[in-house]
């Protein structure tokens, strides 16, 4: 680790910090692990691509890059959050095209949404770790997995509700873990 | 060492959501996770039960549901602030939950046109970002 890299590092734990506390006082702790877990697990997923491309072509270290792996689950929380920054700095409310912004909306209507996040955040830091280890295959294979797993459930996303009639509709999904809640 | 880092990362994340979902706040938030404070305004139909609630048309309306008619309410400028613990009007907006009213709210635009609802706990100490969403009813 380099001087910069635990700069970084200390920067990174120091901001997310602040974001969920900021997150806890608006009440919308949901929304930071949400969106902070698909954020990060995009971020890393773009790191490991590129460092394995990069590594293929040029017989590059995969373990070593520009970007650190938590700048780069840093950053893709940041663009995942971009629509929260837009409503409370810029009083902009979530409309439907923020999807552009890793599925803000969507993201939302997902099975069991925790969950699926989690376990896409935990498939994209093996798949971090297996391609620094020099497993390209297994790390690609893994990155596939957690694409699968995306794909499913964005694929099984709810509908938004446009009526109060809507919101009595039980669909099925597990949305919650927790035994008695959802 | 790298595996370490990364099982301390994967471990942190699980007990964080852990400990949320086992939390207090979670427990009084919307048992459809989806719609808890989602900020987009997903309703327009006529709202429900105007005539019981003292509600002037042609102003925007923030409508309260709690268990308690001296829960804390949020101070806004741009809206008329009421709150009912009527458990059956509180059913027909889906801010019910084994039970229990709210806590939680429903914006009403100034054509009476219901806009949003969310469970929200701690609704009195969120007034910005209802006065947002009370802007964007405009």
């Amino acid at each position: 680790m380099t001087r910069r890299h635990w700069i970084s590092a200390a920067l990174v734990i120091l901001t997310e910090g602040y974001l969920y506390i900021r997150y806890v006082q608006l009440g919308a702790e949901f929304h930071f692990w949400l969106h902070g877990l698909f954020g990060a697990a995009l971020g890393l997923a773009a790191l490991t691509a590129v460092r394995m491309l990069r590594s293929h072509r040029r017989g590059s270290d995969p373990a070593r890059g520009v970007v650190a792996p938590w700048e780069g689950g840093f950053l893709g929380h940041l663009y995942s959050a971009v629509p929260d920054v837009l409503f409370l700095g810029f009083g902009v409310l979530h409309v439907l095209w923020m999807d552009v912004f890793a599925f803000h909306i969507t993201l939302h209507f997902i099975p069991a949404p925790l969950v699926a996040m989690l376990m896409l955040f935990v498939l994209t830091l093996g798949a971090y770790g297996l391609a620094a280890s020099r497993h390209p295959g297994s790390a690609a294979g893994t990155l596939a997995v957690a694409s699968g797993v995306l794909v499913v459930a964005v694929l099984l996303a709810e509908p938004i509700p446009n009526s109060l009639t809507d919101l009595h509709i039980d669909r099925g999904f597990g949305l919650c873990p927790v035994r008695g809640h959802g | 060492m790298r595996w370490t880092a990364l099982a301390l990362t994967g471990a942190a994340a699980t007990a964080g959501v852990a400990l949320y979902l086992g939390s207090p706040a979670h427990k009084l938030h919307d048992p459809n996770h989806a719609l808890q404070q989602l900020d987009l305004l997903y309703l327009d139909e006529p709202a429900l039960g105007l005539d019981r609630l003292p509600i002037q048309p042609g102003r925007p309306a923030l409508l309260v549901f709690c268990e308690d008619v001296r829960c804390p309410l949020p101070q806004l400028d741009d809206a008329q602030v009421t709150c009912s613990t009527d458990p059956e009007l509180a059913a027909r907006y889906a801010l019910i939950d084994d039970g229990r009213v709210g806590p939680g709210y429903a914006l009403i635009d100034a054509q009476g046109q219901v806009r949003y609802r969310t469970f929200d706990p701690g609704l009195a100490e969120h007034e910005t970002e209802i006065g947002i969403l009370v802007d964007g009813l405009s």
